[in-house]
């Protein structure tokens, strides 16, 4: 755990620098593809930059609106530099509105889009579990696995490693896959969520849980199946629709 | 088919025995019961954590050198002020091995601190609660378990509110 990298007079958020890093690494390697996936990067960079910042601003925007009375006679607070004054799925949402927007104005083929923004989804994702090993939280239940690390008062899994490990795998298959053989627009996208949530699934049974359980069932857990359906569903659909390609449905 | 299949029996198989999610650990980390300290003030009152049981907490960890916990020290004191009816308690603890007890003084004076500041003087009370950076805020509900970590600041009084007041709900 190392929650801030202390550079002289600087202190530096490690999980939120972390995090930048992922952004940065993310957006050269989605233009570095985006050729690939016969799409126009300069239409792709807008829309992630109009996402970023929509996502920022609604984040702001949706925290506030939780608890306008709390910035009562102290309306300065709105323009904070504090990150905890974010509300994160207010934010996705509206970045996510915002890209869909842009895409939509742009005449974009959505499942192309989606395909080209595959590598910046791959390199996001295992920084953020970085940032979550950096910042401690996520931690693993105790283990006697000879691989566990001491936190918080135990030998623990490390979970957040499994994860970004598994991420980063993901990661090195779509940089030398994607996009795949006989593509149909969409199936890079499909599969890497498909993946993402499988190992989510997976790997999140050996995380202590916060307070999302019903009856002891993971509701984290629920979502990551939900999500693995709904790509399976999509992409098998996607391949007995489109003709002249080369089928292989997943069972 | 059989992935989707496979992915029930594994949420089947990895549900939470009762009681797992609680921790009886002393941790500075969300989830965990906050670690205990007894610590004097300017005036060689003795304060701990033990003192506020029951009650909300909000800990702070300050220096009067660092100028985000200048900046943010106000909206503390007005925090204390609006929810100390409530049962709310705020608690700034002065990095002392790192600051002096005149300087300390000459802050609290300035700032107008009614609440406790008690005077970490060893550091051995910033380590157990993990600082690393000045100022990082704890928020301790009434059963003593962390439940919020803010590293950095300064923290806004809009913040402090909206922490205080889960704080008093839970």
């Amino acid at each position: 755990m190392f929650p801030v990298i202390n550079l002289g007079l600087f202190s530096i958020p490690a999980p939120a620098f972390i995090l930048i890093i992922g952004y940065m690494v993310g957006s050269f390697l989605l233009d570095k593809k985006a050729a690939s996936f016969s799409m126009d990067s300069e239409i792709i960079d807008r829309a992630l930059w109009i996402g970023t910042i929509s996502a920022l601003i609604g984040a702001r925007l949706s925290f506030i609106a939780g608890s306008p009375s709390a910035f009562k006679g102290n309306f300065l607070s709105v323009l904070s530099l504090n990150p905890a004054l974010l509300d994160p799925s207010g934010g996705l949402v509206i970045g996510i509105t915002a890209v869909i927007l842009v895409v939509t104005r742009k005449k974009t083929d959505y499942w192309l889009f989606l395909d080209s923004l595959t590598p910046f989804l791959g390199a996001l994702i295992p920084a953020y579990f970085l940032s979550r090993f950096a910042s401690g939280n996520g931690y693993g239940f105790a283990t006697t696995q000879p691989w566990g690390i001491y936190l918080w008062g135990a030998i623990r899994h490390p979970v957040q490693l499994y994860l970004a490990f598994t991420a980063l795998l993901l990661l090195a298959l779509i940089l030398v896959y994607a996009p795949i053989k006989n593509p149909l627009p969409g199936s890079t996208f499909l599969l890497f969520s498909a993946a993402t949530s499988s190992y989510l699934l997976f790997f999140s049974a050996f995380q202590v849980p916060g307070t999302n359980t019903l009856n002891g069932i993971r509701i984290d857990q629920i979502l990551y199946w939900v999500i693995l359906f709904v790509t399976l569903f999509l992409y098998n659909t996607l391949i007995k629709t489109t003709p002249d390609m080369v089928h292989h449905e997943i069972n | 088919m059989a992935i989707l299949l496979a992915g029930l029996v594994w949420i089947w198989l990895s549900m939470v025995p009762e009681g797992s999610r609680i921790n009886s650990l002393e941790a500075a980390q969300v989830g965990f019961f906050a670690p205990s300290f007894s610590l004097t003030n300017l005036d060689d009152q003795t304060i701990g954590l033990v003192d506020f049981k029951d009650k909300p907490v909000i800990l702070n960890f300050w220096a009067s050198w660092c100028p985000p916990c200048k900046a943010e020290m106000p909206a503390f004191q007005q925090a204390s002020l609006e929810f100390i009816d409530s049962g709310l308690q705020i608690i700034a603890i002065n990095a002392t091995s790192q600051d002096s007890t005149t300087q300390v003084r000459q802050f609290v004076d300035q700032y107008g601190l009614t609440f406790p500041v008690p005077l970490d003087l060893t550091g051995s009370i910033a380590k157990d609660y993990l600082v690393h950076s000045l100022p990082t805020t704890y928020f301790i509900d009434k059963n003593g378990i962390i439940v919020d970590v803010i590293i950095g600041g300064p923290i806004p009084l809009a913040l402090l509110r909206i922490q205080a007041n889960q704080l008093l709900t839970d």
